[in-house]
């Protein structure tokens, strides 16, 4: 298994595992039903928690530089598409209740976040996804 | 001034005369001015309208380069800072409302499409900013370098026809 397949798979794990995370992050956060100073307190230890965590795992030396270039293609090539699967689902995503409740209806706070949260996983996904079916194409092209 | 550079002016001046003239048809709206409202408001259609016509009527001479590797590194490194900044105003917004009103408190459904359009206009300006600030920083760096005339009728090409 190449690099990029592997780094495409560990991105899917690790973005899978931060999303559950963070959803039961949100959960708890509601229930609190927290606020202003309370709200920045816990997403500032959270912070500090996750980002020397965030720093080991993707501050790996030479990570693109062991690419060739036809790996870095494929890179792009999936960045790119995860960039337009993003948009879409984006807008799909802030139109669908508007149109399905109607513009006079409400919705809770919580939502939003879970939607960004969603929108990060969607493209991450969309990227992993990409990625490994280039490969793929390219490993039967191969043959 | 290169074509790239003249058309992201074209559009960040409509972009921005048009949220002006918009804010000052809701002000407007607001203090029940409505004949002066309705009139900005058809100047916040017409505006945007008139910045699309110029970028697409500014075109090279026939025959001139468009479109080179310099043009298409600029415009990749402006797509991912105006993915990016879009992305943080993204961020911004969707936490903004539990950080005021505290999670369990409801919002209006409309702040939805209002947050996709903002980020939609984030990324626009932030695109066109980039653009103008990356052709700016390599006219900088090569003063002495001939700017590229985009639009100009081939004058190196007219003396050697005759």
């Amino acid at each position: 298994m190449s690099k990029l397949r592997k780094a495409a798979w560990f991105n899917l794990a690790v973005t899978t595992g931060c999303m559950l995370a963070a959803g039961l992050g949100f959960a708890f956060l509601t229930r609190v039903n927290a606020k202003g100073v309370v709200y920045v307190g816990i997403a500032l230890v959270s912070a500090c928690v996750l980002t020397p965590v965030f720093y080991v795992l993707c501050h790996r030396k030479g990570f693109e530089a062991s690419f060739d270039e036809r790996e870095k293609m494929i890179y792009r090539r999936a960045f790119a598409l995860s960039a337009w699967v993003l948009m879409f689902f984006l807008a799909g995503i802030c139109i669908v209740p508007f149109l399905a409740l109607g513009g006079q209806n409400v919705i809770r706070a919580y939502c939003l976040p879970l939607i960004f949260l969603s929108t990060l996983f969607v493209a991450q996904f969309a990227h992993s996804v990409a990625i490994l079916i280039q490969c793929e194409r390219e490993n039967n092209d191969g043959r | 001034m290169n074509r790239q550079q003249k058309r992201a002016l074209a559009i960040l001046s409509s972009m921005s005369l048009t949220l002006l003239l918009a804010v000052a048809a809701v002000t407007m709206s607001i203090f029940h001015v409505r004949w002066l409202s309705i009139l900005l408001l058809f100047f916040v259609a017409v505006v945007p309208c008139v910045g699309g016509v110029v970028f697409f009527r500014l075109r090279p001479a026939g025959g001139a380069v468009m479109f080179d590797e310099r043009d298409m590194e600029i415009q990749r490194n402006a797509n991912l800072a105006s993915f990016g900044i879009a992305y943080l105003f993204l961020m911004l917004a969707s936490f903004a409302p539990g950080f005021i009103l505290g999670e369990k408190a409801s919002i209006p459904v409309t702040w939805l499409p209002g947050m996709a359009v903002a980020a939609g206009v984030c990324h626009a300006y932030a695109f066109f900013v980039s653009l103008l600030i990356q052709y700016g920083r390599q006219g900088e760096r090569n003063p002495t370098q001939t700017p590229r005339r985009w639009f100009c009728l081939r004058p190196s090409l007219k003396g050697q026809t005759k």
